[in-house]
């Protein structure tokens, strides 16, 4: 998958600056646009403006939090086919079952390493969701 | 309460080791030389489907560290100033978002929870009158030491 535009929406500057390096890691980033948002409500409105090939996204964030921000996503005919990944430090087993009903690709735990990420995003591309989908 | 307590040894060490790069491991109350005056503090609650509040207490020399790393160029790392005290408070906050996430998942496993968002601590010193059961101390390798409180209503 030829990712061009990433929308990365967490409120903390911390988690995303994370992200950002496990992707220069793998290598994803030359080339592709790294969009932050601090939540859900931005994430959207970013979206809308300007299509994007992935959204990494947390869940406990203010305004708009990542379980409305998906919910949203996927009800909107023009937005729903944007895979959404989701880092989290609350996707445990019965979370993590809620999101992939409402069609999340993944659901990580943070802190994230760059591989887990590298795998998840790799799996985008192969045209797979997650092992959920075996 | 024993088996509490490693989960949240388990969460804390984690999460230090994987987000922030720093060796942490569990001491003794009477081992800690934590200064409660120099830390920085942030309180976050899990709200269903348990109730409860986290505390974590932590100096400013090991959010540096990790805000240094994350944030900072090389140019910069050595700088004070508000973009440090920014970066700082921030590093924390997640922190302890990551570490009561954790924690609460190693617990309920099977139940979808709530985290409010991360509140400075207004008086850690109140928090600090609990039960020691509802503390629990850790150092890094390079002997500072930091602490955890989660009290369960």
């Amino acid at each position: 998958m030829n990712l061009k535009r990433i929308i990365i929406a967490d409120d903390s500057a911390t988690a995303r600056k994370f992200i950002l390096k496990c992707l220069e890691i793998v290598g994803i980033k030359e080339g592709v646009e790294l969009v932050e948002v601090i939540n859900g409500k931005e994430a959207l409105t970013t979206a809308r403006q300007q299509p994007a090939d992935l959204i990494i996204t947390d869940l406990n964030m203010d305004v708009m939090n990542g379980d409305h921000l998906v919910r949203w996503l996927k009800a909107t005919p023009v937005l729903e086919r944007i895979p959404v990944i989701v880092i989290t430090s609350a996707g445990n087993d019965a979370k993590k079952e809620e999101l992939k009903k409402l069609g999340v690709v993944d659901v990580l735990d943070k802190p994230i390493n760059p591989m887990v990420l590298n795998e998840a995003i790799s799996k985008l591309s192969e045209g797979k969701k997650t092992d959920w989908d075996d | 309460m024993e088996d509490y307590r490693q989960k949240m040894d388990e969460a804390v060490i984690e999460t230090l080791e994987q987000m922030a790069f720093v060796q942490a491991f569990s001491i003794e109350a009477e081992d800690s030389s934590i200064d409660l005056d120099q830390c920085y503090s942030t309180q976050i609650s899990v709200k269903s489907p348990i109730q409860g509040d986290f505390y974590l207490l932590i100096s400013r020399d090991i959010l540096e560290e990790v805000a240094s790393s994350l944030f900072l160029t090389p140019d910069e790392a050595g700088a004070a100033g508000e973009a440090m005290d920014q970066a700082v408070v921030d590093v924390i906050n997640e922190l302890i978002n990551t570490i009561a996430g954790r924690y609460i998942s190693k617990i309920l496993p099977q139940e979808k929870f709530e985290l409010t968002l991360p509140e400075k601590v207004e008086s850690i010193s109140e928090a600090n009158e609990v039960n020691d059961d509802c503390k629990f101390f850790y150092s890094t390798m390079e002997k500072d030491c930091f602490q955890m409180i989660y009290i369960e209503e």
